[in-house]
């Protein structure tokens, strides 16, 4: 994997959210990434903090949450890389089950549907847990 | 982030437009409960102007929708040829739960029927 071009820090806090947009806006410009593509890892970001926000628990506010931006090159080509750190409680994105969609509209609960957009969106998810944070990465070809 | 309705006898369009993030949704949540509350039983939500669509503002939908329905109402989405908000409602299966139409004539006919 590259090292990160770019990186950006941000507590895992609702209202700063959009700074982290705006961080991966303007970083996505900047290296070129095609502006539908752009969107699409956006989209992903926000559900990722978002569940760190609403899920972590109070450990994920002690320290900040830390973002990369990476490109890589592999064989079925090249795709950008997000990399999300935090300090909440593990949980493994890459590996959990979405919420089953309810069959009607009485049935459905809002909520829950995070990870079924990260995992819709994305052509990879990786995560592991090193000195007490979670590192989930995604990434589009791009 | 701007939310706005037009009326029509039995039918209310209401149009959102921007970003349909947390903090946008944040920001009409209370308007579209208000807008959305049963005053007229047949709604038709534009989100042709949506630019963004995540989880938070999908959870203002349904709630919004289930929220109508138990009133005796009926909500319908209209997503125009927006691709980003099309393809978040289909690969969520919310599409199948409330009806999205492409096409404004569809979608009002749909509220009314």
């Amino acid at each position: 994997m590259g090292a990160p071009l770019s990186q950006f820090v941000i507590n895992a806090d609702r209202s700063e959210i959009r700074s982290a947009s705006n961080w991966l806006e303007k970083t996505s410009l900047e290296y070129g990434v095609p502006t539908n593509k752009a969107l699409v890892l956006d989209q992903c970001l926000d559900e990722v903090l978002m569940n760190i926000v609403m899920h972590a628990g109070s450990t994920a506010s002690k320290s900040p949450v830390e973002l990369e931006f990476a490109i890589n090159g592999s064989e079925v080509g090249k795709e950008v890389a997000i990399t999300v750190s935090d300090s909440g409680k593990p949980f493994n994105s890459a590996e959990a089950s979405p919420k089953a969609l309810a069959s009607t509209l009485e049935e459905a609960e809002p909520g829950g549907l995070g990870l079924a957009i990260i995992r819709g969106l994305s052509s990879r998810l990786a995560y592991e847990f090193r000195n007490g944070r979670n590192f989930l990465t995604f990434a589009i070809l791009v | 982030m701007t939310i706005d309705f037009a009326d029509k006898d039995n039918l209310r369009l209401i149009t959102i437009d921007g970003r349909l993030d947390s903090a946008g949704s944040d920001e009409i949540a209370m308007k579209f409960a208000a807008m959305s509350s049963g005053a007229k039983p047949a709604v038709v939500v534009d989100l042709s102007k949506v630019s963004f669509l995540s989880s938070i503002g999908i959870r203002l939908i349904i709630q919004n929708a289930k929220s109508l329905q138990n009133k005796g109402g009926k909500m319908i989405l209209f997503v125009g040829d927006n691709e980003q908000v099309s393809t978040t409602l289909d690969s969520t299966g919310i599409s199948t739960l409330v009806p999205m139409f492409s096409e404004l004539t569809q979608a009002e006919q749909a509220a009314l029927a």
